[in-house]
């Protein structure tokens, strides 16, 4: 399959990585020679300098030729052109356009539409405003992604001292939870990842990752020392595109939100399109604005500014002065490990997040949900085993899989079933795989027909 | 709450004879049910369902059954070790010598998890598992469980 990135910033030079990982033949396309520079040192793809918008150097990439065209450079507008030569002139077959602007988005389903072909179009805001809800739902997760249309969740939880998984063995689950799918499918200790066994015992400050049925919510925060109040009061940072769409999915919640900036037109605007919320012009950063606004009692703090050096500023803030939860916008991998660490709950990347999604895409067919898991070492990823797969042959412990790569739980009909090595997988099975990112691509040969 | 504090020797039965799981969750439906509003057969029945959705054998002749009781007033642990073992689950080959039993209010799910936890930590100790099978007398178990509970950082 050869595959065409226009783009390479964060999340284009992602994709190169993990699509080339795929055996996907790669090439990507920057204008900006000195990043292409830096990228040919750190990436094995091919690499062009150039205008990825004009014909003359999307032929010189091989588009006539490319299977998979995704535009994702910074701007809208040269996403648009990206995507729409592709589609259009070499009618690319699959092609994925990063559109911040809902106004582009429609645009481009639209026209989409008239061509016809396999067209995705990312929006990172609203993925970001997403994945912060559904960190709301359980507080003091770092990471939560929901599979099996909405029936598990897998949810990541710094494990304290005082917590009563510190020294629970993994086979003691089973005992605690034992009527529903709960199980561990990642640990990170001391920055490493480990795959879980179980014998091996929960530890303070292990980075946890459970799969469970959300149901199970309440009992698991109960056992981490962490509750969910019923009121819940927020507090959003920066009037931007993700802190106003933000604010206007928790007014129809009818949840309480005073949304912080300090640029006064930002706040004019916010403040006509938004009805409920509290439209305040002060600065996230500054102790008194934030004091003065209640921050003591705010359940949930959200540091969404563009600046994301300014998000994590604010969010150490909010939490010395008494904000409960507090998530921030972090785009920067290496500033987004260091959560936890400074008691920042989670942090929201939306540019990692569109490469999750242009993942799946790319993927599209087997992988029908994909998550990265803290430092994009782990994948979790949900997958049909179809008819002709080498999943449904024998049971799992014949199967063969790579060292690492765990068959955490199955959905058979109505059922969601946590397999043991001796379980066979039926075709038509959903299963959960969890892999390290290097392990990804031998579990191609497993699952394709 | 903690385990340490729970544990009691008045409700540490050293001298158990069970054939199966029925007849040794009987054993604790009896000597249970006085100070409570239940009957033995309702905390007797309860134990065994619970046991039916999976055996709560951790291994090396330990189990921890335990359930949720309406009508129950608050969490209570009961220690108790069989003359013979007790086959609790039909895979493992070793049976069950001795319990931890938890009942608990069905609204206080937390505490009862957390309960369990616990045992499960205090359990994991081999020493403790030895000595607890070998306890001449119900104040030496429950200094032991204290003790290791203690030393789990409980």
């Amino acid at each position: 399959m050869k595959a065409i990135i226009v783009g390479g910033g964060l999340v284009g030079s992602s994709l190169a990585a993990k699509l080339a990982g795929d055996d996907h033949d790669v090439v990507l396309v920057e204008k900006d020679r000195e990043l292409i520079r830096e990228l040919n040192e750190r990436l094995d793809v091919q690499t062009i300098v150039g205008n990825g918008t004009t014909v003359p150097v999307l032929k010189k990439a091989g588009i006539e030729a490319c299977d998979l065209l995704l535009a994702t450079t910074d701007s809208d507008e040269a996403n648009m052109v990206v995507a729409l030569v592709g589609s259009a002139l070499f009618k690319v077959p699959r092609v994925v356009a990063r559109l911040r602007d809902s106004g582009h988005e429609e645009s481009f389903r639209s026209i989409a539409a008239e061509i016809g072909g396999e067209r995705l179009a990312i929006n990172p805001d609203n993925a970001a405003v997403e994945r912060i809800l559904s960190l709301m739902t359980v507080p003091g997760a770092v990471d939560v992604t929901l599979f099996f249309g909405g029936r598990l969740q897998v949810a990541g939880f710094l494990i304290s001292k005082g917590s009563g998984f510190n020294g629970l063995l993994l086979s003691h689950l089973k005992l605690l939870f034992p009527a529903v799918p709960m199980l561990v499918v990642a640990i990170r200790r001391d920055g490493r990842w480990m795959v879980p066994h179980g014998e091996d015992e929960l530890l303070a400050n292990d980075l946890v990752y459970f799969a469970m049925d959300p149901a199970e919510t309440d009992n698991v925060l109960g056992l981490l020392g962490l509750q969910r109040g019923p009121e819940r009061r927020v507090m959003i940072a920066g009037a931007t595109r993700i802190g106003v769409e933000l604010a206007r999915r928790l007014e129809t919640k009818e949840v309480g939100v005073t949304l912080i900036d300090s640029r006064r037109s930002a706040c004019e605007s916010a403040a006509a399109e938004l009805s409920s919320t509290l439209v305040i012009h002060g600065r996230p950063t500054d102790r008194e604005d934030l004091v003065e606004e209640g921050i003591d009692r705010v359940d949930d703090f959200i540091a969404c500014t563009d600046d994301h050096e300014e998000n994590v500023v604010a969010c150490l803030l909010a939490r010395r002065l008494g904000a409960t939860h507090n998530f921030a916008l972090v785009d920067n991998p290496a500033l987004a490990g260091l959560i936890g660490e400074v008691g920042i709950d989670a942090v929201i990347s939306p540019r990692l997040l569109s490469v999750s999604l242009a993942l799946q895409f790319a993927r599209k067919g087997r992988v029908k949900a994909v998550a990265a898991l803290l430092d994009d070492a782990v994948e979790v990823f949900e997958a049909e085993a179809g008819e002709g797969s080498r999943l449904v042959r024998n049971p799992l412990e014949k199967l063969g899989l790579p060292k690492g790569v765990l068959v955490a739980a199955v959905r058979r009909e109505d059922q969601i079933l946590v397999p043991t090595g001796s379980d066979r997988i039926n075709a038509g099975d959903r299963v959960l795989l969890i892999t390290t990112t290097e392990n990804a691509t031998r579990l191609d040969d497993f699952l394709d027909a | 709450m903690k385990i340490q504090d729970l544990i009691d020797p008045a409700r540490v039965f050293l001298d158990l004879e069970a054939v199966d799981v029925k007849t040794a969750m009987s054993e604790f439906g009896k000597r249970l049910a006085a100070g409570t509003k239940l009957s033995s057969s309702e905390i007797t029945e309860a134990l065994i369902e619970r046991e039916r959705l999976g055996s709560t054998s951790v291994g090396d002749g330990f189990a921890i059954p335990h359930c949720k009781i309406p009508g129950l007033g608050s969490i209570q642990v009961a220690l108790g070790r069989f003359a013979t073992e007790v086959s609790f689950d039909n895979n493992e080959a070793a049976g069950v010598r001795f319990v931890f039993v938890v009942l608990s209010p069905p609204d206080q799910p937390a505490l009862h998890l957390q309960i369990l936890s616990q045992i499960a930590r205090t359990l994991k100790s081999h020493d403790v598992r030895l000595n607890l099978l070998e306890a001449p007398d119900a104040m030496t178990a429950v200094d032991l469980v204290r003790r290791m509970a203690d030393r789990e950082g409980l």
